[in-house]
Formats: C-alpha cells, sequence, structure tokens
C-alpha cells in the first residue's frame, strides 16, 4: 500500500526532463539498445527522442537518414515502410535497413516505422533551422505476435549477471519441446536436466532443490507450472508475452525463493481477430483473441480480449500403449484441461486494467496389479491423483516514461488430491487471495527506485495420512506399507504471507550503474520475519562489453511438502554471488560468460531419521549447509534464416546435512550440462529444420551396500553406502524438429514432428532393486518420444 | 491451495511414478521372486511370547531355507544374536541387551531382565513410564556359503501399562485348488497336476494353482507371505495366492505360508507338494 501511495503522489509530481541527452555522462542502457529487453514493459519500447544537432549540410545531404532495427532481435529491419505523420511523405527502408527523406520542413516531426509483421510506432526527431538532422536517426519497432522474448535477467530495468533474450520465433521450434516455451526454458544455462518425465519434481536451478525455485504468473505464484509427466506447461505459448527467467542474483521484487525464479508474463491480446487450432499426439486446443466489443471498435482504447482451451489426448492413447499389461489398469485414464480468458483495456495512455483467468483440472487414477515385495500394499492399490485449480487475477497497471506501476488483486481456489490405496491420503483444498503492487520510479534520470509489497493469506483444508515425503540427501523412498505415517486435519488453516520491498539503482558514472535494496518477508505461520539485503552492479567496459555483478540474500519459508506443519523451523537462507561478461562479437552472435556462488544454511533435514517414531510433527530440524559455485556459456548466433545456441553448465553443488557430518553431493549436481540447439528455414521459411543435443553428467545416487530382512514386518531394508557417492551413467540425446507450413490467403498451416531423444539413448534415471536388494536394474528415460502436430492460423 | 500446497504435487508425482515402475519390475522375470524356497535366506523369526513381561522368558525360533528349497529351524551355533548395530534406529539398546539371550541345547530364549532394569533402560532411553521397551535385536545366520541378517523386535512390557500381551496368530486351514492341507506334518503331499493344454488357437496354457490361507487374527490385521519351492507365486502376499508351474517340473517341493500380526507374532505352516 506505501508503494501505492508513493506512486499516486509521484503522478501528481512534475515529470523531469528525460532525454538521455540532457545528462552528458549518462549513455543509454545497453538493454535500451536494439536486441535487448526495454523499459518497464518489456514488450513495449519507450518512445524516443532523436538527437539534433543543428550544423550546416551539404546540398545534396538528405534531410533524415535514419535505420528501422528489430529490437528483439537487434537485427535491421529491410521493407519496413516509414512515413512522416505531419506530411504523409513515404519511403521504405532498405535491405540495410537504412531510408531517407530528402527534404523536410524545421520543426518537429513523427516518423512512423511499420511492417506487416511489426507493430507501427512513433519516433519524434527535430529537423533543425538548416533543414536537417545531424545524426543517423534509430527507429526500434517490435514484432507484435511473433517476438517473445525469455530473458535470464533481473527483471525488469537491472539485468543479472548471465542475462539473455531469446525470441517467439526461436522458441517456439526448439526441438524436443513440442513447442511448449516453458519446455524450451529448461535449455537455458544453469538449469539442471532432470529427463522427459522431470523425477526432480521441479525446477533445479544452479544447483537448489526444487523446493527453492519459484514460479510466478504476472507477479502471483501458481502451484504448477506443468501438468503431469511433464508433457506440457499449463499455459499455451499464445498466452505468453515473456517468460523471465532469473538463475539467480535476482531483484527485490521476487521473494520466497532461495534458488531461481521463471515468471512468465502473459500476453496482451491484439486488437485483430485472429484464432489458432492446434492438435497434437499429446493435446488438443484453441485459442481466439481480438476487440472485445466487436470489429468496430478495434482502436487502442478499446478492450482486447484472448480464450484459449486445450484437452489432453493421453487417455485415447494410453491404452494402446499398454496393451496386454496386466500389471497395470487406469481406472481413470489421465487427462488434463486447461483453460484462459483474457480482456486488457487500455483506457488512457498511462491506464491499463486487465483480466486474466486461467486453470487447470488433472486428473489420473492408475491401478497396480503387480506385487510388490518392498511396499506390499501398494499391490493392487489405486493411486489417485487430482490437482485442479482457478486463479483470477486484476491488475491495474499505469505505465509512463518514469513510472511504471502495477496492483494485482488475485483469488484462487485449489484443489490437490493423492492417495495411495484407501488409508493413504493427502488432501487439500481451499481458497486464498492476494494483493501486489510493484512500483518502478526514475526519480531523477540517473536514480530508479524500485518499491512494492505484497500481501497474501491462504485457507485451507488439509487431510494427511500420508508416509514422510521423500527429501533431498535421503536415499530411502517412503513405504506406505511399513513407514509410520504422518497425520493432521486442519480446517480453515492459514498461511500468510507479507513482503515489502525498496531497491535504487544509481548510475555513479556514465559507465557504472550499482543498485542496493532490502527486501522484508514475514513468514507468519512459522512467525518468521526476514531481512534480505541485495545488490548489483553493471560495469559498461566499451560499447561491446558490459560486466555485470549480483549478490545478496534470498530465503524460503519452512513450507515445502509437510514443513508447514511444523512451525518451529526457520526459513532455508542461500547468499549468491554471481558474476558475469557479456559480450556483442559481431551483428548476431552474443557470447556470455557467468559465474556464481551460493552460500546456503538453515537447509532443513531430518532431525533424526524418517521414521523415528517420536518425532511426530517435529520431525525436521535447521541444521544443513550447503554451496554451489559454477560458470555458464551461453553463445548465441541468429541470421536471417537461422538460429542456434550453445548453453554449457558447469556446477557443483554440495551439502552437510548439519556443520559437523561429512560433506557430500547434491541430489541434482550435474558437474557438465551442455546443450546445443541449432535451427534453419528453407525453401523460403516453408520448411524449417532443427536439432537440439543435450549431454550431462549422470544423476549422483546412493548405493545400496546390503539388506536386513525385518522378520516382524517380512521385508527387507536395505543398508546404504555414502549418501550420493556414486553417478549414473551420463545422459545424452538428440531431438529433432522438422516444421512444414503452407500460407494461403487468409489462413497458414503448419504441421511439426518433434522427435525426443531420436537415437533412443536409454539414460538410466533411477534404480529398482529386487525386493532383497541384492540386485538392480534402472528405470530409464522414455526411448523415444514423437510428437506429430498441425495447427491452423488464422 | 498456494504453491506450497501445490508443491506436493510433483514430488509426489515422481514417488508415484518410480513406484509404479517398481511395482511393474517385480513380476520381471529377470529376476528371482520373493516366494522362491529355493533360495538361502531367513523367512521368519518367532518367539513364543511375542511380548515379554519383566523375567519372562520364552522360546525363539529361525525359520530358514537353502538353495535346495527346504525350510528348517535353525540350531545354535548357526545363529548369532547382537544388538541391532544400525545407529539412528528408534529401538537400539545398548551392548547389554545381548544378554538377553540365552540358549541350552537346541533351543534359543529370550530372556527378559528384571523390573529394575528394564525401566533403568526405559528410562535411558527416555520412554514414557508405561511405554514398552522395544529390543532390536539382529539375527545373523550362515546358510551353506551364505550369511544372511534379520532384526527381531522383542517387546517388554511394562507392568502397570494396562497392555495385555497377545499370543501369535493362528492358522486355521490351507487349500489347494480347493483341496484342504493337513495340518499334520506327517501328512501326505499334496498332489498338484502340472499339465499343458494345447489348441489351435492357444499353443500352450499353463494351468493356474489357486493357495488360499485363513487365519485367527490375535492382534490387528494380519499379513501373508507363501513360498514354493517350484514355479511362480502371483499374489504372493495375499490370502490367495496364485501359482503356476512349468510342465517340466515334478516330483516333490515344499510349499510355506508365514503369517504375521502387528504385535510381532508370527505363524508358519509347511507343507509337502507332489507334483506330476
Amino acid at each position: 500500500m506505501t508503494a501505492y501511495l508513493l506512486t499516486l503522489l509521484l503522478l501528481q509530481a512534475p515529470t523531469p526532463a528525460l532525454d538521455p541527452n540532457s545528462d552528458p555522462d549518462r549513455l543509454p542502457d545497453i538493454e535500451s539498445q536494439p536486441g535487448a529487453p526495454t523499459g518497464t514493459v518489456p514488450r513495449k519500447p519507450r518512445k524516443r527522442t532523436a538527437t539534433v544537432t543543428p550544423e550546416v549540410a551539404a546540398p545534396s545531404r538528405p534531410a533524415v537518414t535514419g535505420r528501422v532495427v528489430d529490437l528483439i532481435r537487434g537485427t535491421t529491419v529491410a521493407g519496413a515502410k516509414v512515413t512522416v505523420v505531419e506530411t504523409g511523405a513515404t519511403t521504405t527502408s532498405n535491405r540495410q535497413g537504412i531510408f531517407e527523406f530528402a527534404t523536410l520542413p524545421p520543426g518537429t516531426a513523427t516518423l512512423r516505422a511499420s511492417s506487416p509483421r511489426f507493430e507501427a510506432l512513433d519516433t519524434p526527431v527535430t529537423i533543425g533551422p538548416d533543414g536537417h538532422v545531424s545524426e543517423l536517426v534509430e527507429i526500434g519497432i517490435f514484432d507484435q505476435i511473433e517476438s517473445v522474448s525469455v530473458t535470464t535477467i533481473v527483471p525488469r530495468e537491472r539485468p543479472a549477471p548471465g542475462g539473455a533474450q531469446i525470441s517467439r520465433e526461436e522458441i517456439t521450434v526448439v526441438p524436443g519441446s513440442r513447442g511448449d516455451v516453458l519446455s524450451a526454458v529448461q535449455s537455458l544455462p544453469g538449469m539442471a536436466q532432470t529427463g522427459t518425465f522431470n523425477l526432480a519434481g521441479g525446477l533445479v536451478i544452479r544447483g537448489s532443490a526444487p523446493s527453492d525455485s519459484r514460479v510466478f504468473v504476472d507477479g502471483v505464484e501458481v502451484p504448477i507450472i506443468f501438468h503431469f509427466f511433464n508433457l506440457q506447461s499449463i499455459l499455451p505459448s499464445e498466452m505468453i508475452d515473456d517468460v523471465i527467467y532469473a538463475p539467480g542474483g535476482f531483484g527485490v521484487e521476487y521473494g520466497r525463493a532461495s534458488g531461481g525464479v521463471v515468471e512468465v508474463l502473459t500476453r496482451r491480446p491484439k486488437s485483430q481477430y485472429h484464432g489458432t487450432a492446434e492438435m497434437s499426439f499429446i493435446n488438443a486446443g484453441g485459442f481466439v483473441q481480438g476487440p472485445l466489443l466487436g470489429p468496430n471498435h478495434a482502436g487502442r482504447y478499446d478492450p482486447v480480449f484472448a480464450l484459449g482451451f486445450r484437452r489432453s489426448f493421453i487417455d485415447a492413447l494410453l491404452p494402446l500403449a499398454l496393451k496386454g499389461n496386466k500389471d497395470l489398469s487406469f481406472t481413470a485414464l489421465p487427462r488434463y484441461y486447461d483453460y484462459q480468458a483474457r480482456v486488457d483495456w487500455q483506457i488512457t495512455d498511462g491506464w491499463r486494467l486487465g483480466f486474466f483467468l486461467f486453470g487447470i483440472d488433472d486428473l489420473f487414477k492408475l491401478t497396480s496389479n503387480a506385487d510388490s515385495a518392498a511396499d506390499p500394499s501398494l499391490t493392487g492399490s489405486t493411486f489417485v491423483n487430482e490437482t485442479a485449480f482457478l486463479r483470477a487475477i486484476t491488475s491495474a497497471t499505469y505505465e509512463s516514461e518514469r513510472v511504471f506501476s502495477r496492483t494485482t488483486a488475485s483469488g484462487m481456489h485449489g484443489r490437490f488430491i493423492f492417495e495411495a490405496g484407501p488409508d493413504r491420503y493427502l488432501r487439500f483444498d481451499g481458497p486464498g487471495a492476494a494483493l501486489r503492487n510493484e512500483t518502478r520510479i526514475h526519480v531523477t534520470p540517473r536514480l530508479l527506485v524500485r518499491t512494492g509489497g505484497e500481501a497474501e493469506r491462504w485457507w485451507f483444508n488439509s487431510h494427511v495420512k500420508f508416509p514422510r515425503p521423500p527429501r533431498e540427501g535421503d536415499p530411502q523412498n517412503p513405504n506406505f506399507s511399513f513407514d509410520k505415517p504422518i497425520e493432521f486435519n486442519e480446517e480453515a488453516s492459514a498461511l500468510t504471507y507479507l513482503s515489502l520491498w525498496l531497491m535504487g539503482d544509481v548510475d555513479v558514472t556514465r559507465r557504472l550503474t550499482i543498485g542496493a535494496g532490502l527486501r522484508y518477508d514475514g513468514f507468519l505461520r512459522s512467525y518468521d520475519h526476514v531481512l534480505q539485503p541485495r545488490g548489483s552492479a553493471k560495469l559498461k567496459l566499451t560499447d561491446r562489453l558490459l560486466l555485470r555483478a549480483a549478490g545478496g540474500l534470498y530465503t524460503r519459508p519452512p513450507d515445502f511438502n509437510d514443513e508447514f506443519s511444523q512451525r518451529s523451523l526457520d526459513p532455508e537462507k542461500a547468499w549468491q554471488t554471481t558474476m558475469g561478461l557479456e559480450h556483442k562479437l559481431r551483428e548476431g552472435l552474443t557470447l556470455q560468460a557467468t559465474g556464481f556462488y551460493t552460500w546456503r544454511t538453515n537447509l532443513i533435514g531430518w532431525k533424526t531419521n524418517r521414521n523415528d517414531p517420536g518425532a511426530g510433527l517435529d520431525a525436521y530440524d535447521n541444521r544443513g549447509v550447503g554451496k554451489t559455485y559454477g560458470g555458464e556459456l551461453f553463445v548465441r548466433a541468429r541470421t536471417e534464416r537461422s538460429f542456434g545456441w550453445l548453453a554449457y553448465t558447469l556446477s557443483r553443488s554440495l551439502r552437510r546435512d548439519d556443520p559437523g557430518s561429512p560433506e557430500r553431493l547434491f541430489d541434482f549436481d550435474q558437474t557438465h550440462s551442455l546443450i546445443l540447439v541449432g535451427s534453419r528455414t528453407f525453401k523460403d521459411g516453408k520448411w524449417r529444420l532443427g536439432g537440439r543435443f543435450q549431454y550431462t553428467t549422470g544423476k549422483p545416487t546412493t548405493p545400496v551396500t546390503g539388506s536386513v530382512f525385518q522378520s516382524d514386518l517380512g521385508y527387507y531394508q536395505p543398508e546404504y553406502g555414502k549418501v550420493n557417492s556414486r553417478r549414473y551413467e551420463a545422459q545424452h540425446q538428440l531431438d529433432v524438429r522438422v516444421d512444414r507450413i503452407w500460407k494461403f490467403q487468409h489462413w497458414t498451416l503448419s504441421a511439426y514432428l518433434d522427435v525426443t531423444n531420436i537415437y533412443m539413448h536409454p539414460a538410466p534415471l533411477q534404480a529398482q532393486y529386487t525386493y532383497d536388494y541384492t540386485k538392480d536394474q534402472s528405470i530409464k528415460n522414455v526411448p523415444i518420444l514423437p510428437a506429430l502436430g498441425v495447427r491452423g492460423e488464422l | 491451495m498456494t504453491g506450497t500446497r501445490g508443491r506436493w504435487t510433483p514430488a509426489f508425482l515422481a514417488m508415484a511414478m518410480s513406484m509404479s515402475a517398481a511395482g511393474v519390475g517385480t513380476g520381471c522375470d529377470t529376476y528371482r521372486l520373493p516366494s522362491d524356497l529355493k533360495f538361502p535366506q531367513i523367512l521368519a523369526v518367532r518367539l513364543a511370547d511375542p511380548q515379554l513381561l519383566p523375567e519372562q522368558r520364552t522360546a525363539i525360533d529361525v525359520l530358514v531355507t537353502n538353495d535346495l528349497g527346504v525350510p528348517s529351524l535353525l540350531k545354535p551355533g548357526a545363529v548369532e544374536f547382537s544388538p541391532d548395530p544400525a545407529t539412528g534406529k528408534p529401538f537400539s539398546l545398548p551392548p547389554q541387551a545381548s544378554a538377553f539371550i540365552e540358549h541350552e541345547g537346541d533351543d534359543f530364549f529370550a530372556h527378559a531382565p528384571d523390573e529394575a532394569t528394564v525401566n533403568a533402560f526405559a528410562t535411558a532411553l527416555g520412554l514414557a513410564p508405561t511405554a514398552a521397551l522395544k529390543v532390536s535385536l539382529r539375527v545373523t545366520v550362515s546358510i551353506g556359503a551364505e550369511t544372511r541378517r534379520a532384526d527381531k523386535l522383542v517387546v517388554v512390557l511394562r507392568p502397570g501399562s494396562g497392555v495385555v500381551p497377545t499370543p501369535n496368530p493362528t492358522i486355521k486351514d490351507i487349500t489347494v485348488d480347493g483341496q484342504p492341507v493337513s495340518a499334520d506334518p506327517a501328512a501326505p503331499p499334496v498332489d498338484v497336476l502340472i499339465e499343458t493344454v494345447k489348441t489351435e488357437t492357444m499353443p500352450s496354457k499353463i494351468i493356474e494353482h489357486t493357495f488360499v490361507v485363513s487365519a485367527d487374527a490375535t492382534a490387528g490385521p494380519l499379513t501373508y507371505a507363501w513360498f514354493t519351492a517350484y514355479g511362480d507365486v502371483k499374489h504372493y502376499r495375499a490370502t490367495t495366492a496364485i501359482v503356476t508351474g512349468k510342465p517340466t517340473m515334478g516330483g516333490d517341493g515344499a510349499a510355506l505360508i508365514v503369517v504375521r500380526n502387528e504385535r510381532g507374532g508370527v505363524a508358519w505352516r509347511q507343507f509337502a507338494l507332489h507334483l506330476h
């Protein structure tokens, strides 16, 4: 609320001049250069004021010479139509993106660049008394339909080390991702590869546990980002504008995460009717957008809408795959729905209202008839998983050259059920509400202030009778037959989070920018209050070389799995430091090298062991410590017809279960992770062929050294060696994707074949033992996963 | 529901997938089945009185099998009892606990200490005044060239706790394909017919035999474990197991059912099968 009031006050204040040239020491940020995210809303470039320096012109010199630049890709745009709004004079940019106007009257003129693929954008210029503009005018334009950025930056103004940006055109055709933007994010540096079905159960970012990272949609957290089995994210790519992937060193706007964050920024619908329909072997769906009040109300200030819906096909295909298997049967075949509805209304130049409703409904029921020696109660048991939520977000956004402020109020109702047999269950349901304001203000041309606050409260009913869930560093799987279950039943329990943050970014010199800030988090259920100092620095070494550093304290509350039932736990803490170099080698070729070090304390682990009968609901403590260090290399290349990147991460992630215990590898430590992506179009864009190669060090594992027969229970208890002292063999795979596009007069048809792991390397994911643990074999990654899809676009 | 509770989702989904895969894998032909009697292993450890009172003495039986598929009770000399050496286990006791075990002649006995000693142990372990003292014993046996280990919980009830000792469960009836199995160890073996059915549409079919057991539950629900010296056993942890043989088999073989309750009670019955 403080931030909101501050915003309102500042909105009343006179606006200082923001012409970059009003400050002779100031250079434009590299982010505002072509090819990088700009401004407070990444998708929308700021209006620019061209530099005007009167001088005597040679008689043959044109009045204005300029260049049209694609701000997303950093490339020039050929064939763009440039119009002088006041006179109606037009010209077209040449192959180098250059345009000229021979004569223009002195004074102010507005140049408007447009292209069939790009949004029209106005750029004011001032013609000197001599009838000329002395410098090259650069007009940045945005591809409204096709571009989406995936940024490994601190949003939105001050990137942290490791920054990168990938266009929608690229990210949606990354092989192996089946056109899913969020799946493709896992091909970026710092993200551990966890197999096609993601047995980690979440994102493993820079050596942090899945529980340490958070996923947001328009600033509010969502329970999950992928449907079951990690096959598809919960939002279709059409709804996504930006995906901000911050592997570490992120700003004060994000909290409750000691690892990394992923924020999905949804897309403002277009003001022209547009629709797509898509069907693949995984799901089918449709998407429409356009003016809400009809085609005659398609102006800038008219409301626009978008609707999306998808349903999975897995329930139709799985019976074919399991035909003849007597050990598994589905009583409810797995299926998922997701749906989205969005309305945006640009009320004035500055104010915009938005409403976004989305949800999912995932269900499967699986009965296993196989004998389970280690866990006999599972024989004949039915597994049930149902995850459903509905979330509504209303937002009011004010945006000017000085101020960006977004206030969101959101509500959600969710339901999560997991049952294993008749007497082991997790059942949660209940509503929640959150209020958030995020504000960025250019107080002066040299000072940017970021501030905001958030309050969330969730009411839920919980009914739990379940074995203790798996924990990092514990090799023993939960046992539904022999583990004493934790039991609690709470009606209308509450989780409350409060947050406030403030950060200032100061341009100390024309090359150096320093930011410092503080974030407060209150985790009221566990009575914890945390202050987290964070900072960043940016040094522009040359026009093409930028040095960045960031760091600070990051915490996450004790709310992973059953942790919230133990109020005595403290938040986990991570001191993160990261430093990186960004080098634009030449047009279309960039290199980023980043190093990072994270020190973790207060890690939550077993107080004694999983089956301590005296532990009750007090099974954990905060004695764990850990560290992660490593480096990332990200090289991207792009030409008119092709793109590609190399993402390599070298890292080491270690843990101690208490300060006196020996150091061990983190469960998902990956020494090497190499991703190579390449894609190229052929035949005037009718065909596209792409490949993605991945190599990662094998996952650590704890060897079983023996077993002891538990006479009273009739099963074998494994004995483990040193935790994570061995590794599975390295994982590597090649994914291939072919696209074919047919363009008709009014619509476009495209088809794709996306094959994951085409040479069928059976990478081991997890050990599976005989009943007495004397022999083992591995659960393997899917040998091959072909996805065939067809898509029509109006 | 917040991300908090939603976070149960991926972790448990991953676990469920893993368990489902493990369940399927258990039935994999590559590996020996847990019901295979022709493999040296400890089958059960039984106290004649599953719970003891201070100073009470009770016999211990250790049932094992060997690679011939012949179950037998072990004699002293082949068995070593010791306190459970595993650290961090909830029921570990100091080394003095090994004094609980005595043997005389061909028999083993668990001998609970006097009440003062029991109370001293209980105090050291931080147990409530009426909580039973549970002593986890490690049983180490040599079967041929193999060494096998098992853990057995000896429960000593505290006077005044009000907990009544419960006996071992009792096996009532066993049938094979509806044919009753005699409780007399000297009874003739149960005939099991192995035959191959051949038709044009079904070239080969293996006959399934149904083994059924019933028992008296003396302390909570019962669990079961079937073992046979031939064939494969499906649902080997259920009251009704399906046993399938192979046409090349013949001769005699043993079968065994072990029944357990939730308070350490154990019962078993062995019977012979004649295969032809």
